[in-house]
């Protein structure tokens, strides 16, 4: 080799060099960059906080959120897959619409996030598409100046009583993708554990005391706290959000249990920004993000590490959450909700 | 555009050979724009109606056979006759005790009206939930403790069919009183004196004289409250009932295409079949000309003590449309939790705070400003160029030009945007990749307002004799130049009123937003709906309605000062 292409390939190799250590290290330059865009069916107020957090150790990423009540949010999802367009990097659901999506579409890419061995066994999805983000049980969320204390419901079966006629707001399964879980346990679950008093006909009875469908539970929240419907049947993360706001409401475990989803986290395959989606992704299941949960999402951590009461000062063994049977719900959704509407006659 | 303008020699006309080929240029285009925004979209819903896997009836058969289907048009009509029915009475009346008679309150009764008329259906609705939910609404509460009922609930349910219709019906009273006003105002009063001489009481001469004369005025007005009150999606989706326009936003959220089809198809034949009695009702106009070529001036009849009653709907109306619905809003605004009702420590500015540092609702206003802005201008020139080609040639088929340009009149939001989605989801629009995108928006506010463009155009390009434009052809001008430098300037005034009427229409468009919103689509309105619907709360969601009603309205206080020197505002002067 004579000194001239000596020099050349010296300069060359310079050159491949300082190429191949821009781009390795342009790497994580580029996951701390650009917007980081979430489909969400929880409030973006519930993300305030974790967006907050999250920004202090992404400070250049751009975080942009996107609300639609659930089973609207899971239409438009499925619109913008058959379009081959999806607009979001990853999306917050539950379970059921983030496994049903990926069955018809496969519309998520698998990632396992950072420090993942430290959420509990029994919410890690083995196929890593499904980030838990935490548990949301169903409860039932009342006035405290409309209903006293001693008088209010104790039980799914006392919403039945006459008494509450016209004053108990539930979420329609054509809009809210949640209240499947619900309608799994009343007519299905409880019914094969052999409960007493449920089975479709609840419903039938239910309509009888004139409850009052609406298309999110963030609705029903307000309903609640302002009286108007004084009882709901709610989520964990309403009841805790309405709380931390300052809203008389109460709640109230109910002794047949409550049906427990999870609300979980999946990053889109066609994600324009997955450096960013994976960050977010590791920040959910962090210790950190989850210490911020039942601020944020208002639901139940998911990490052993991380401690836990539900409001109130409830502990979580003093209440009976019975796991969601989310393939149930994938295959029956569309039944469950003509059964629904058949019940409630319409 | 130098290819149909040729510069042409002094004092020689231009050739009609010219005039043809600008003609059939602006006529290709305005046919090709129609038929992409307004002929494809009817076009969809018409074929997915009758498609399943090939031609079929079974979509039309699942709807007879579907109670809650049946159940959703009884209501839509129930609703929309409701509403033209009561708007009459009320709107009629109003038009003409402030046209025709002393009463007061008149300014502030085409105030009310105008607001009325600028709220969207939505802002009301959330109004009147906060005044009349039969637990905890304001006007409950309060009439329960007045009177000591003993009931936990009501009197008053605004969650009840005819409580959306007293939710829609100042929107509805506005139609009818500015299509009536004028109308009123129009009238030659002798005709009623002749009748007054020949015995006739003052309410005789009314009801033999007047309102036959006002027929295709009520009914032009009674059609417009029908048909928009068919069209509505928010109100009806916020009190929870079922209408076509929500049975159309169901089942495309259960991705039922052919459901969705066929309820809007019914929707749009419900318009259509309102609009045929109309024309057929007013078919022989020579009837009813109240204005010939003697000059009169307009008077007022005594009508007694009706006065007095009619000042008092008068004040009614002003409280029910303007005051009442908004001060609820206004309240609930300024609270920390609306449950804590008026109690010290419960008042907070801080729902204002969020509404303007939140980041989303500044995209989704930015979103709909720029929207509502290209749509006007585009509207505007497809008005015009449609206007031209229909009554300045003698293009074949501009008749079939002028009807498809107004046949969105009869497609309420809801259908045409399902049908949207159908046409840029499918081959071979998808290619365009509007779909998600605010550009799939654009298209379905054009299609909304173009029968406005071209209305306001045709209108105004009917006033202007053609010898103006003729005479500047005779001094060589060509074809465009005659058009930009005769017609334009005459037409200005229109044209501000069409851009700025569409603008102030189309910043809280909801019924077509709804269906299509996805990331980067969000509105103001479908901002606010997501607010009122969990997205932050009631009392956010009432200082995002006062604040968006504060700016609609200074909008059109901007655009009332325009217009009022421009004169363009006939019958619909504020104050």
């Amino acid at each position: 080799m004579d000194k001239r292409s000596l020099f050349k390939n010296t300069g060359l190799a310079f050159a491949l060099l300082a190429g191949t250590m821009a781009f390795v290290t342009g790497i994580p330059a580029r996951a701390q960059e650009g917007t980081l865009k979430i489909y969400s069916s929880s409030p973006d107020q519930f993300l305030r906080p974790l967006i907050g957090a999250f920004n202090k150790i992404h400070p250049n990423i751009t975080v942009e959120v996107s609300v639609q009540p659930g089973e609207e949010l899971v239409s438009t999802i499925e619109l913008e897959m058959r379009a081959n367009s999806p607009h979001a990097d990853i999306a917050l659901l539950n379970e059921a619409s983030i496994n049903g999506l990926q069955s018809r579409h496969k519309t998520w890419e698998a990632y396992k996030p950072a420090d993942f061995s430290a959420v509990h066994e029994e919410v890690r999805d083995p196929a890593n598409i499904v980030i838990p983000a935490c548990i949301n049980p169903y409860l039932i969320q009342y006035n405290t100046n409309k209903v006293k204390a001693g008088d209010a419901p104790k039980s799914w079966l006392d919403l039945l009583d006459a008494k509450w006629n016209g004053k108990i707001a539930m979420a329609d399964p054509v809009k809210s993708q949640s209240i499947q879980s619900f309608i799994w346990f009343i007519a299905t679950e409880l019914p094969k554990r052999g409960v007493a008093g449920f089975g479709w006909q609840y419903f039938e009875k239910l309509k009888g005391n004139d409850v009052r469908l609406e298309g999110s539970h963030g609705t029903i929240r307000d309903l609640t706290a302002s009286g108007e419907r004084p009882i709901g049947i709610q989520l964990l993360a309403n009841g805790q959000t309405s709380a931390n706001r300052g809203d008389p409401t109460a709640i109230v475990w109910p002794k047949e249990g409550s049906p427990g989803e999870l609300t979980a986290f999946a990053m889109f395959a066609g994600s324009n920004n997955k450096p960013a989606a994976k960050a977010w992704l590791d920040f959910v299941v962090s210790k950190e993000g989850q210490s911020l949960m039942p601020n944020a999402l208002g639901c139940a951590p998911i990490r052993d590490d991380v401690d836990y009461m539900f409001p109130g000062g409830t502990a979580v063994a003093d209440v009976k959450i019975v796991p969601v049977n989310s393939a149930f719900i994938i295959e029956n959704r569309k039944k469950h909700t003509a059964d629904f509407n058949k019940a409630m006659g319409r | 555009m130098t290819l149909f303008f040729r510069p042409t020699e002094p004092g020689s006309s231009t050739s009609p050979a010219r005039s043809v080929n600008w003609g059939y240029a602006a006529g290709g285009i305005a046919t090709i724009w129609l038929v992409l925004l307004i002929a494809m979209p009817v076009g969809v819903i018409i074929i997915t109606s009758f498609y399943n896997e090939g031609f079929t009836l079974a979509n039309y058969r699942d709807f007879a056979s579907s109670a809650s289907l049946l159940r959703a048009t009884a209501n839509s009509l129930t609703v929309s006759m409701g509403i033209a029915l009561l708007s009459l009475l009320i709107g009629g009346t109003l038009a003409f005790g402030v046209a025709r008679t002393q009463m007061r309150f008149k300014t502030l009764v085409r105030t009310a009206m105008i607001i009325a008329l600028i709220s969207p259906e939505f802002l009301l609705a959330m109004g009147y939930i906060l005044l009349a939910g039969p637990n905890a609404g304001y006007f409950n509460v309060a009439l329960r403790a007045f009177f000591s009922l003993p009931q936990t609930s009501g009197p008053l349910n605004v969650f009840t069919l005819f409580g959306l219709i007293l939710t829609a019906l100042p929107n509805g009273v506005a139609y009818v009183f500015l299509t009536m006003a004028p109308a009123f105002s129009n009238m030659d009063p002798a005709l009623e004196e002749a009748a007054r001489m020949k015995g006739a009481t003052a309410f005789g001469a009314v009801r033999d004289i007047t309102v036959p004369l006002m027929r295709p005025a009520m009914l032009s007005g009674a059609l417009l409250a029908f048909a928009t009150s068919l069209a509505m999606f928010g109100p009806p989706q916020m009190l929870g009932i079922n209408v076509l326009t929500v049975a159309i936003r169901n089942a495309l959220i259960n991705l039922d295409f052919s459901l969705a089809a066929v309820a809007a198809i019914v929707l749009v034949g419900l318009s259509v079949v309102a609009l045929l009695i109309q024309r057929l009702s007013v078919r022989h106009g020579e009837r009813y000309r109240t204005l010939g070529g003697k000059s009169f001036r307009a008077r007022t009849i005594d009508v007694g003590a009706g006065t007095h009653a009619l000042s008092a709907l008068g004040l009614f109306y002003a409280l029910m449309a303007l005051v009442v619905p908004y001060g609820g809003m206004l309240t609930a605004s300024l609270m920390k939790s609306i449950g804590n009702g008026f109690t010290a420590g419960n008042w907070t500015v801080e729902n204002y705070v969020v509404i303007f540092t939140d980041h989303a609702i500044f995209r989704a206003v930015m979103l709909s400003f720029s929207l509502a802005a290209a749509s006007a201008t585009i509207v505007v020139l497809t008005g015009i160029v449609v206007a031209y080609v229909v009554l300045r040639t003698r293009l074949p088929g501009r008749s079939i030009l002028d009807y498809l340009s107004v046949m969105p009149l009869a497609i309420p939001g809801t259908a045409l945007a399902f049908a949207l989605v159908v046409a840029y989801l499918n081959w071979p629009l998808n290619l365009l990749g509007f779909y998600g995108t605010p550009a799939i928006l654009l298209v379905a506010y054009l299609a909304r307002y173009v029968p406005i463009g071209v209305r306001n155009c045709q209108s105004s390009l009917l006033q202007i004799a053609a010898e103006l434009e003729e005479a500047s052809r005779v001094f060589s001008a060509g074809e465009f130049k005659t058009v930009w430098n005769i017609t334009i300037p005459l037409i200005l005034p229109s044209i501000i009123y069409t851009w700025i009427l569409v603008f102030i229409l189309a910043v809280p468009e909801l019924s077509s937003s709804i269906v299509l919103r996805g990331f980067g689509t969000q509105t103001v309105s479908t901002a606010l709906l997501g607010i009122w619907s969990g997205n932050g709360g009631l009392a956010v969601a009432s200082a995002f309605g006062i604040s968006l009603f504060i700016l609609v309205g200074s909008l059109f206080g901007a655009a009332a000062i325009i217009l009022k020197r421009s004169g363009k505002l006939k019958g619909l002067q504020l104050g």
